[in-house]
C-alpha cells in the first residue's frame, strides 16, 4: 500500500470514528448548556447517546470496534483519552440512569469531550504523524 | 401549512433526534435509501431534507452506485474499498438520486465538509447545506425551520 493510500484510509478511518461515534454521542449534550441538567424529555436520549448509541450498542464498545483500524497504525493519546472517557461513562451508568444530577451532568460533559476530542481527530487527518 | 421533512438515513439517529428538537417546526417523515426517498417524495414533497452521509448499515443491494465501476475506476479493481467508499458517500448519492429525479429541495447534511467540497455540492446539487453536529439551533436555521 502506497503511504497516499495508507494517509487516505488513515483519515477516512477518522471520519467514521468522528461520525459514528462522535457525532450521535452529542445529540443530547450539545443541546444543554454547560453547568445546566436537561430537562426530562431529553434523559432519555442522554441515555442512548452514551448505552445505545447505534440502538443497540455501548458508545464504549462502539468506539473501541471503530477505533481498531486507527490503533493498528496509529498510536495517539487522543484515542486513549476517548476510551477513558467512555469507560468513565460506563461506570457512572447506574447514576445516571437512575437521574442523579452529578452523573448526569458528568455524563454530558463526557459527551462534549468526546465528540470534540474527534473532531480535532478528524480535522487532522487521523492523528499525529 | 405545516412543512415537511424527509428525513434520510440507514439508522434512526436523526429521526430521533428530529422527533425531540423539530417536531413543532415540521411534520416528520422518514426514508432508509434512495428508493424509499423517492417513493415518499412522489407521494408529498418535502420542504427540507435531512441527509445521513454514510449508509453503513445499509444493505449493498440497496445502496445507489455501480460497485464493478467505481471498483474499477478508482480503487484498481478492490470492490471491499470501492464499497466502503459507497457507503461513505451515500447520503450525496442518494441526494443525487433525488435531484435527478426532479426533487430539489434544500438538502441538509449534519458534518464537516471541508469549503470547497460544500461549494462542489451546492454546483452539482443546488440548495445544499451543512453543520457540523446536532445542534438544534443550527440545524433549525439551516432546514428553514425559522419561516415556517
Amino acid at each position: 500500500m502506497s503511504p497516499d493510500v495508507a494517509n487516505d484510509d488513515l483519515a477516512a478511518h477518522a471520519r467514521r470514528l468522528l461520525h459514528d461515534v462522535g457525532k450521535y454521542i452529542a445529540r443530547t449534550a450539545r443541546n444543554v448548556a454547560e453547568g445546566q441538567l436537561p430537562p426530562d424529555v431529553l434523559r432519555p436520549l442522554l441515555l442512548q447517546d452514551l448505552y445505545a448509541l447505534d440502538g443497540t450498542h455501548k458508545a464504549s464498545a462502539l468506539f473501541h470496534e471503530r477505533a481498531l483500524p486507527l490503533r493498528a497504525v496509529r498510536d495517539d493519546a487522543r484515542l486513549d483519552r476517548v476510551e477513558a472517557l467512555l469507560a468513565r461513562a460506563d461506570a457512572i451508568e447506574a447514576d445516571v440512569r437512575a437521574g442523579e444530577d452529578h452523573a448526569v451532568l458528568e455524563a454530558l460533559a463526557i459527551c462534549r469531550e468526546v465528540e470534540s476530542t474527534l473532531r480535532a481527530l478528524a480535522a487532522d487527518g487521523g492523528g499525529e504523524a | 401549512m405545516v412543512r415537511q421533512l424527509l428525513v434520510i438515513e440507514d439508522g434512526h439517529e436523526y429521526e430521533e433526534f428530529a422527533q425531540l428538537f423539530l417536531a413543532d417546526a415540521f411534520e416528520i417523515r422518514a426514508a432508509h435509501s434512495a428508493a424509499e426517498a423517492l417513493s415518499a417524495l412522489e407521494q408529498d414533497e418535502a420542504d427540507a431534507l435531512l441527509v445521513d452521509l454514510r449508509f453503513d448499515r445499509a444493505p449493498a443491494d440497496t445502496l445507489v452506485g455501480d460497485l464493478d465501476e467505481m471498483s474499477r475506476r478508482r480503487f484498481g479493481g478492490d470492490r471491499h474499498r470501492a464499497l466502503r467508499h459507497l457507503m461513505d458517500q451515500q447520503g450525496t448519492l442518494i441526494l443525487g438520486a433525488l435531484r435527478a429525479a426532479g426533487h430539489d429541495a434544500r438538502a441538509v447534511f449534519v458534518h464537516d465538509f471541508p469549503p470547497q467540497r460544500l461549494t462542489n455540492l451546492c454546483r452539482l446539487y443546488g440548495d445544499v447545506r451543512a453543520v457540523s453536529g446536532f445542534d438544534a439551533a443550527a440545524l433549525r436555521e439551516a432546514l428553514g425551520a425559522e419561516s415556517a
